[in-house]
């Protein structure tokens, strides 16, 4: 079952998000995930737009709010899959303290953020995770923050699952993301991808030269080493590390929660409801 | 009307709240009508604290100011409530106590001092001093003493080495000679329940079938949210304490779209945080329920006081134009069949309901008769969708076939203008049609509110209100042939048809605030002239404060 919708995507020539989408929609399919139970939530920014350009259901709410919003959905039906999907500038700086609460609630969600490391639809300011130094629309003297690092953070706060692939490798993006809805909690994906028009430090070539699999380096790569994980995440220069660079097995929100742990769905409705047992502690 | 108010007033952390739960139900379970408030400092421990008894033989809804007994455990506190006190007013002090004199006020005192501790002491318990000061009110008003024996066996459950003690401290305060002048009641045994406006509004969202609730804790709207966790596990309700207010509505508009009825409470500060949220549910025309629970602001404010301050703000809430429904409840049976009302609205028009309270309300424990729930208000308006499925198909009254993910139907839902399947667009067309669509519900909307409450309104004095001021208004006006009264309880939005009964008389709007908003609201509907009384000080607003102020203001 295909998940491409036939239309034109508002993006520029050359964008990421164009093999991104192509990626998602032939990893979705060759998962076999059933389309009459998926729902991909997304933010607002050129990543959030993803869902109009597939053939889903979906509900794209506010910028940075994507992760509340899943949240819900799956706690209302957990048979639903749901992927959290935006941008770095939606998902770590307007959403980011949901992205820090999303990891600690560990429902079973899978998160992709295309990190371009840049504002796209905005036109080009820096982002949470622009470089230092680096030159852009708004800080034009250089961005004089620290970058954040998102994989970092989510393995510091144990999320279930925490990888990073990359839009110029189909295979890659297919091992990565396929393991990260397969796995059952918080799985966070960031994306490595260019954005050609605005981005002239993390092109296609840098990422090229630079971003390899923790898993090919040496064979011997254990997911479930934190410490090393953690080191791995900080590593940024002349090597970049991607795959899946830490997993955790523990329960989900959903295990956990006294209500939804039998297994119910909230969606259901009730044609009746008897209260009287209620009212009489009022008397 | 015969009445009769007693203040417990003491500090935070000295167990009032327990005792004083365990008075007004002994009073109550005996017959007894009563209506409850709380008047305290935002901390936990130390600070003021009163908490307040109005005793009658039929059901009131607000408080008289005025204290004719005052049980003390406090001398600062109590000596902040001098205003309170009138001639006949009792003073009842521990003798052990570090307590208010003569020296300490201009008026006669009244005082009688009883040892309570040493009672309690006695008793086997010097913890049960409250205990012996419940006993001795109790026996005052002829309460049958197995009524707070029992009560004393069920907050103590399972703690035999306690309840013994504690009935034999209630026993040796019933003996004690108080020897206080009460009202002669006539009291017998009644049908009504005894609730608070968070208990109400609690009750109704539960009966109305919420499945999902999500919220930041915010004074005086946490209530609802600690309501509905308590029951949640045996009504299959997930409630989630959000990371803040935005994350609580987004939350709350996502349970929704999926498919289950949904709730975010909180107060003004908070809901302020959610305005984008309000504007997101009007935009995918998602089912969005509200709680506001007002305090005075601007800002933090005033969190444990009161206010009707945040009405043109709710009715006026998220950016853009759209419809939706605001309603304020007057009494805690009200705010159960209004939340249920609020929940089928807000489902069947696909808009947000805004369910504007009071500190006032939410604190307060009134009489009422039996909430009445209706099955059919849980009808949710849902359909099964199809392949070709459009979730904003256009209309004739603008309410579009919604269905929700997981079925035969891709459900696209989305933030930015969009054609008729939830598909982004920028075709300026579609967006005038979009507009419209919304806009049409209002019509229908207009036909499900039901007539404001009146009182003569052959009165050449007509009073406006809306939400929990109607005990007052109600208390201050009966009997009246000069002062009539209409109040509102569904605020939002209003049927100019009121016009006709309203034009020619005076009208005088009596609200929590200092400008007069629900005033404002209905001359923008209607055009008639209104004037303006308004209590902005943080207290509830009461039967005499209205008299004393129509009267300042040369209106009567």
């Amino acid at each position: 079952m295909s998940f491409l919708r036939e239309v034109d995507p508002a993006w520029c020539p050359g964008c990421g998000n164009f093999p991104l989408r192509m990626n998602l929609a032939s990893t979705l399919e060759e998962m076999g995930v059933d389309k009459s139970h998926f729902v991909m939530v997304t933010g607002i920014g050129q990543a959030a737009k993803m869902p109009h350009y597939l053939d889903i259901s979906f509900f794209n709410g506010l910028h940075g709010r994507s992760l509340p919003v899943a949240f819900a959905i799956k706690a209302v039906n957990p048979e639903l899959t749901v992927i959290a999907e935006s941008g770095d500038g939606d998902m770590y700086g307007e959403g980011g303290n949901h992205f820090i609460h999303g990891i600690r609630r560990n429902f079973d969600v899978t998160v992709l953020i295309h990190d371009n490391q840049i504002y796209g639809l905005t036109k080009g300011q820096g982002s949470p995770t622009t470089g230092k130094g680096q030159k852009t629309s708004s800080q034009l003297q250089g961005v004089i923050n620290e970058p954040l690092n998102p994989l970092a953070l989510a393995i510091t706060m144990d999320a279930a699952f925490v990888g990073r692939t990359f839009t110029g490798d189909k295979e890659h993006f297919f091992k990565v993301v396929s393991a990260a809805i397969n796995h059952k909690g918080f799985s966070v994906v960031d994306i490595m991808q260019p954005c050609v028009t605005f981005n002239k430090v993390n092109t296609l070539k840098f990422y090229k030269e630079r971003l390899y699999d923790v898993s090919e380096e040496n064979g011997n790569y254990d997911p479930t080493d934190k410490p090393n994980a953690l080191k791995k995440a900080l590593e940024w220069g002349e090597k970049i590390p991607m795959g899946v660079l830490y997993l955790n097995e523990k329960e989900t929100y959903h295990e956990l929660h006294p209500v939804l742990k039998k297994k119910i769905v909230l969606a259901n409705e009730r044609k009746q409801i008897d209260i009287s047992a209620e009212m009489e502690a009022f008397r | 009307m015969k009445d009769y108010v007693i203040a417990l007033s003491g500090e935070a952390g000295q167990g009032l709240n327990t005792i004083g739960d365990m008075l007004a139900l002994s009073l109550f379970r005996n017959g007894y009508c009563i209506f409850t408030d709380k008047s305290y400092h935002s901390r936990i421990r130390g600070g003021e604290y009163v908490y307040r008894i109005r005793i009658s033989e039929s059901p009131l809804h607000s408080m008289r100011q005025e204290f004719d007994l005052v049980v003390s455990l406090s001398k600062n506190t109590t000596l902040s409530q001098l205003e309170y006190f009138h001639d006949g007013t009792t003073l009842v002090f521990d003798s052990d106590s570090d307590r208010v004199t003569q020296e300490d006020v201009d008026f006669r005192l009244n005082v009688k001092d009883f040892p309570f501790k040493s009672i309690a002491k006695e008793a086997g318990e010097p913890r049960a001093q409250n205990v012996v000061a419940l006993g001795a009110i109790l026996s005052l008003f002829k309460v049958k003493k197995e009524i707070p024996s029992r009560l004393i066996e069920e907050v103590f459950s399972g703690k035999e080495e306690v309840i013994k003690p504690n009935l034999e401290a209630l026993k040796k305060g019933y003996d004690l000679p108080l020897s206080i002048e009460v009202p002669d009641f006539d009291v017998q045994e009644h049908d009504y329940f005894l609730m608070n406006g968070t208990e109400g509004t609690g009750l109704g969202a539960i009966a109305a079938g919420c499945r999902f609730l999500a919220a930041y804790p915010m004074t005086p709207g946490t209530g609802v949210m600690t309501f509905l966790a308590a029951n949640a596990e045996k009504h299959g309700i997930v409630v989630e304490q959000a990371e803040d207010e935005i994350a609580a509505v987004n939350m709350v508009i996502g349970g929704a779209f999926a498919g289950a009825r949904s709730l975010v409470t909180t107060s003004g500060g908070g809901f302020a945080l959610m305005q984008e949220g309000v504007s997101l549910a009007a935009m995918t025309e998602t089912p969005l329920v509200i709680v506001d629970a007002q305090r005075p602001a601007p800002a933090t404010g005033l969190p444990t006081r009161t206010a009707q301050e945040d009405l043109l703000f709710v009715v006026n809430a998220g950016h853009g134009e759209f419809p939706k429904y605001v309603v304020a409840p007057r009494t805690p049976k009200d705010a159960f069949e209004l939340t249920e009302k609020a929940f089928f609205i807000a489902d069947k028009y696909q808009i947000p309901a805004i369910i504007l309270l009071t500190e006032s309300l939410v604190d307060s424990s009134a009489t009422v008769e039996a909430p009445i729930h209706k099955d059919e208000l849980l009808e949710r308006f849902i359909v099964e969708g199809d392949e070709g499925y459009r979730r904003f198909e256009i209309t004739d009254d603008g309410i579009s076939p919604r269905a929700v993910p997981g079925g035969k139907a891709l459900v696209r839902v989305d933030s930015d203008e969009h054609d008729e399947y939830g598909f982004i667009t920028e075709d300026l067309n579609i967006r005038k049609k979009m507009v419209e669509k919304r806009m049409r519900k209002i019509d229908a909307l207009l036909g499900e509110l039901a007539a404001p409450a009146k009182f003569n309104l052959d009165a050449p004095l007509i009073l406006i209100s809306w939400g929990d001021s109607w005990g007052a208004i109600d208390e201050f006006t009966v009997g009246r042939k000069d002062i009539g009264y209409v109040h509102y309880t569904e605020v939002f939005p209003i049927d100019p048809e009121i016009k006709e009964e309203l034009e020619g008389k005076r009208l005088v709007s009596v609200e929590g605030n200092f400008t007069g908003q629900f005033a404002s609201l209905l001359r923008s509907k209607t055009g008639l002239p209104i004037e303006h009384i308004g209590r902005y000080d943080g207290r509830p607003i009461s039967a005499n404060w209205i008299e004393k102020t129509l009267k300042e203001e040369g209106i009567i």
